[in-house]
């Protein structure tokens, strides 16, 4: 086997996967010395990618190509930049609100935005949607099924936001009756657990098969430079 | 008129040749100071005492504690505010000396400190009646809390009252000030009130400015044990309704010794009311019963030693390892796969056949390294049947690691290669990202002075987008911003296992085309594609994995319950 640059970083790979699993044996220095190099190396690679990717293309490179539209496009984030570099001094902490304040009414908007008419408004149009008998019968055999599939789909939106409803009586002299909710909701919120459950159920599968198959590719790793390292001698 | 030798102490007359008080057997030829007070003077000062801030109230009490040489010298400190005429002595034989150069106000309070009976002053008598008090067997801890106890007593002010006291009914002062009082009440009391947030009722508040002017009465009848608990009914009302009172009986004994005095007490005080809110009651409750619970036996849980539980887990781990190795190294390669095809694996692969030669697709690059195996295993078919098409494909990448990510799956199948392939770069904020990206595709906007990346987009938006992604929160910010922005784009979805399920929805509302996940849809792309075998013995592997982890939860759930019932039989 002939030293080489790859060959190096295969080994060091090898090498730290054997430390990350060596977490099996109980917390050691070689685990810590393997997530300690992870996070290092992540930050230095952060840092270099913002300047490479955002600092670099979107604010050096049109100062240094100067254009006046182009310089005048950088002047607002320009300004806010500035604002905000300068609240990390005591005396002008008052000036960073207004740079954060834009950021976070922005992304407010965006989220909100994109909540109601990407997510609410669709989700609960495709409920309505699954009541359609066109629909039920789109499919000859599977006629039952899509009903049922209609009807499980509304049960669960109605009874998993029951969960979520924290109201409770109004007009109660009893202490005991104001803290609970009303009946229905009461009884919606308890199908809504099972609902909710299932979910969960559902993702940690999931997470449970993303490990799996982490662990898989892991193994094949080591797999595979044990037989190309016996192969090489 | 007899010349007359007013006690120092206690300001007793006495005979000209007496030596000794014939009270309180003072010396009354020693190096000491009288005070000759002007009257009128005298019970305008007192009052001005009354009304006087709090740390002058404590100064009062303080001086009450003080010893006899102490209060002179402090007396004398204070000259400029009160006249201190000379020595005895010096009065007597320098007085016709004295009547000329004096000015006429010194001269009748000498006139009347010899004349009258009660030119002493009331100050002089409240003193000298506390100095009478303190030379009793009184411990000395009961002085010292005086501080502590206007304190207590300016925090609860609507849980006390004084009452008005009886012998202020004789004293002129009092009854000429009192209307001024009410009209102005000392910042204290508005505070005071104003931190409790309880309105007085006029009355009341009759009661309190008497009570206010009488406070140092209080304290001073409190001193002499002239507390009168059982005139009840001479008490004010200050409760609201709306507040639970709850009288609480003091123990006089343990906190004041009960003095007798000779005289008829010239105040009164009644002990102080405690008033306890509802919610004040709750908070208490609370608290008992924390400290009731925190004190509670509790059952000693048996220290199970760790080693034998890091042992098994360890032994399973390897055991772990073991079985999924040897199914990965031994053993042939099966493509089966495991169940029915899902409807939004059909709808992908729908969207992968109907794809024209030389469409444009945007990739979306959204997930972590950890997920690479995972992710790679589902995209590499898909991305080489992309460009056996001869796609135009960009790349945007939101996650950090993104750009590594995208060279590694693209250099694999030598896509980086082609001159079809453009880098858009990182996007740090995924909604914002493709909020831009959605806007400047729809409205074909010509934004001056935009980074070079964007000139790579394509005149008439992408024709397709697929977005891979480890997690469902990231798709979902592309897919809200996207299917809004533009809604005609078919966005198809390459997600890990674990993501999937919270993005079903987003196929049954048909705001995504399509969307494969996990290791069943790569054997079903694998098959529909006709691609190399990547999966192989990985799926046998899965198989063993997931019912070696099955098992191990059965067994720690019923070991778990075992011994939930063994501490439930021991506790």
């Amino acid at each position: 086997m002939t030293f080489s640059y790859e060959i190096m970083w295969i080994v060091f790979s090898f090498l730290l996967t054997l430390m990350v699993l060596s977490y099996l044996l109980g917390d050691n220095i070689f685990f810590r010395f393997a997530s300690h190099l992870f996070i290092g190396v992540m930050a230095g690679y952060v840092v270099l990618l913002i300047s490479n990717q955002i600092l670099w293309p979107y604010l050096v490179k049109p100062i240094v190509n100067w254009t006046l539209p182009g310089v005048l496009w950088l002047l607002i984030p320009l300004i806010l930049i500035f604002m905000l570099v300068l609240s990390q001094f005591k005396r002008f902490t008052w000036i960073g609100s207004l740079p954060l304040a834009y950021m976070a009414g922005l992304a407010a908007a965006i989220a909100v935005g994109g909540a109601v008419f990407g997510t609410l408004l669709p989700q609960s149009r495709a409920i309505v949607d699954s009541f359609d008998p066109a629909m039920w019968y789109a499919v000859p055999n599977q006629t039952w099924l899509r009903i049922l599939n209609a009807v499980l789909m509304l049960v669960g939106t109605v009874a998993t936001l029951s969960y979520f409803h924290f109201g409770r009586k109004r007009k109660s002299t009893i202490e005991e009756e104001m803290e609970k909710r009303p009946a229905i909701l009461e009884g919606l919120s308890k199908v809504g657990q099972v609902f909710i459950g299932i979910s969960l159920g559902a993702v940690f599968a999931g997470v449970f098969s993303s490990s799996l198959l982490a662990l898989i590719d892991r193994i094949l790793f080591i797999g595979q430079f044990i037989t190309n390292l016996f192969r090489s001698f | 008129m007899t010349d007359k030798i007013i006690c120092p102490e206690c300001g007793a007359e006495n005979e000209e040749d007496a030596e000794f008080c014939h009270v309180c057997h003072a010396d009354l030829k020693g190096d000491t100071t009288l005070e000759f007070i002007d009257p009128q003077q005298t019970d305008h000062d007192d009052f001005d005492l009354l009304n006087v801030e709090e740390e002058d109230l404590t100064d009062i009490l303080h001086a009450l504690k003080q010893t006899d040489e102490e209060a002179i010298l402090e007396e004398e400190i204070k000259e400029d505010q009160l006249p201190v005429v000379e020595p005895e002595e010096g009065f007597d034989e320098g007085k016709a000396q004295e009547d000329e150069g004096i000015p006429d106000w010194l001269h009748r309070i000498r006139q009347r400190a010899t004349e009258e009976d009660d030119s002493l002053g009331e100050i002089t008598q409240k003193i000298s009646a506390a100095k009478e008090s303190l030379k009793g067997d009184k411990p000395e801890a009961q002085h010292e809390n005086f501080e502590s106890w206007i304190e207590k007593l300016r925090g609860p002010v609507g849980g006390f009252v004084n009452k008005e006291p009886e012998a202020a009914d004789s004293d002129d002062a009092f009854d000429d000030e009192d209307e001024e009082i009410q009209e102005k009440e000392p910042d204290w009391l508005q505070k005071i009130r104003k931190a409790e947030g309880k309105e007085i009722v006029e009355e009341d508040q009759e009661t309190l400015d008497h009570g206010e002017n009488g406070l140092l009465n209080w304290l001073t009848a409190l001193e002499e044990g002239e507390e009168d608990t059982a005139e009840e009914g001479d008490e004010p009302d200050l409760v609201d309704e709306d507040i639970e009172s709850e009288s609480v009986e003091i123990d006089e004994s343990a906190a004041t010794r009960e003095i007798p005095v000779d005289e008829a007490p010239l105040f009164k005080a009644i002990p102080p009311k405690l008033t306890i809110t509802k919610e004040e009651r709750k908070q208490a409750d609370q608290l008992t019963s924390m400290i009731l619970d925190e004190n509670a036996p509790r059952p000693v849980r048996a220290i199970k030693r760790r080693s034998k539980l890091g042992a098994a887990r360890f032994f399973f781990a390897i055991l772990l390892i073991l079985g999924m190795s040897l199914s990965l190294f031994i053993g042939g390669t099966t493509n089966n796969q495991f169940g029915p095809i899902q409807p939004h694996t059909t709808g992908f692969l729908s969207w992968m056949s109907d794809l024209e030669e030389g469409s444009s697709i945007l990739l979306v690059f959204d997930y972590q390294p950890a997920y690479a195996s995972e992710i790679n295993l589902v995209a590499t078919p898909i991305l080489q049947s992309l460009v056996s098409k001869d796609t135009e494909i960009s790349l945007i990448s939101s996650s950090i690691s993104g750009a590594i990510l995208q060279r590694q799956l693209l250099g694999e199948i030598h896509a980086l290669e082609m001159d079809a392939t453009h880098d858009l770069g990182y996007f740090p904020i995924g909604a914002y990202g493709a909020f831009g990206l959605g806007m400047v595709t729809s409205a074909n906007w010509q934004i001056v002075g935009l980074p070079e990346s964007s000139k790579a987009l394509p005149d008439s938006g992408f024709d397709s987008i697929l977005i891979l992604s480890d997690t469902a929160e990231g798709v979902r910010t592309w897919i809200e911003q996207l299917t809004v922005l533009i809604p005609n784009t078919p966005i198809n979805l390459v997600v890990t296992a674990q993501s999937m399920p919270m993005l079903v929805p987003y196929f049954d509302s048909g705001q995504i085309t399509g969307m494969v996940s996990g290791l069943n849809d790569g054997v079903i792309l694998e098959a529909e594609l006709s691609t190399g075998i990547l999966i192989g013995n990985r799926r046998r592997a899965y198989q063993v994995g997931l019912v070696m982890l099955a098992a191990v939860m059965v067994i720690g759930a019923i070991n778990a319950g075992n011994q939930n019932r063994e501490e439930g039989g021991g506790a």
